[in-house]
């Protein structure tokens, strides 16, 4: 079966307030725009048969980014799992009004390509494969799964030229994790305490 | 948090588009196919030129499939 294409819908209101909704996509890039949601899905469907042309489009994997705090987006993919991510976005949500020393803190080199921060709200069982195949080589993502009732840990995988400074980050190989390991593994390996939760894992697309 | 970028019309990113990558290698309206300037890789650039587009998608459009460095893109942005 061919790679799926992930597109990522973003509501991202500009100042004349139109339209509020864009996508972009991954592994191929294709750029739309909307004034409802509903808009941007027919308008990115067109614009991705457009950009295939005779050649069958993959299937889409369809994400929502909705932005929680300035600068911060958080995404959510809609599958069969959404409600379980819906827990890890109201969670990261109330996490990012809390006072600013209980606030999560992000790194302001670990963006993505747009230069903001997209946290991927995960469960345990997602594939970290799953993770890479929604970012280029100049993303940094952070992954947000939940840990307990109250909590989530986040993790930050940078693809090659996501972050201008890998020192101090590891690679998969060094955490003995591959594509194919889980988000719940991902964070076992890389989140034994709070100063190593805060290094990127660099990966390679 | 990266460096806010302005707000730009669609028009005017399509305008740098075909600056910096040459014309669109295919078009059907305000549907554009641009391959990047290193010529390898395409992208489609579906937005009407009235549109506005925020900053964060004009930034991830020129540096991650035009191919742009940050500081070209900076650039062409401001040129």
């Amino acid at each position: 079966m061919s790679e799926p294409l992930h597109v990522i819908y973003r509501h991202e209101p500009t100042s004349d307030g139109e339209p509020t909704w864009h996508s972009y996509s991954y592994p191929t890039a294709v750029y739309a725009s909307g004034y409802a949601l509903e808009d941007l899905r027919e308008a990115f469907r067109e614009a991705v048969a457009f950009h295939y042309g005779e050649t069958p489009v993959p299937q889409l994997v369809e994400h929502l980014e909705h932005q929680a705090a300035p600068g911060v987006f958080l995404r959510v993919a809609v599958d069969r799992q959404t409600l379980d991510r819906d827990y890890v976005e109201s969670t990261m949500r109330a996490a990012l009004t809390r006072e600013s020393v209980h606030r999560p803190r992000f790194a302001a080199e670990q963006v993505s390509a747009s230069g903001d921060i997209v946290v991927v709200c995960a469960v345990a069982s997602d594939r970290l494969g799953w993770v890479f195949e929604q970012m280029g080589e100049h993303d940094a993502l952070h992954i947000a799964m939940a840990v307990s009732d109250f909590g989530v840990n986040i993790a930050t995988v940078a693809g090659p030229s996501g972050i201008p400074d890998p020192t101090g980050s590891l690679t998969l190989n060094e955490v003995g994790l591959s594509s194919e390991s889980t988000i719940g593994e991902f964070m076992v390996a890389v989140t034994p305490d709070r100063e190593s939760s805060r290094l990127p894992v660099l990966i390679t697309l | 948090m990266g460096e806010r970028w302005p707000e730009i019309k669609a028009g005017r990113l399509a305008a740098v588009l075909v600056r910096e990558c040459g014309p669109p290698i295919r078009q059907n309206g305000s549907h554009r196919v641009f391959r990047s300037v290193d010529g390898q890789s395409t992208f489609t650039f579906a937005i009407h030129d009235r549109k506005t587009v925020p900053g964060s998608l004009a930034r991830r459009i020129l540096v991650m499939d035009a191919r742009l460095t940050i500081e070209q893109a900076r650039k062409a942005v401001r040129g």
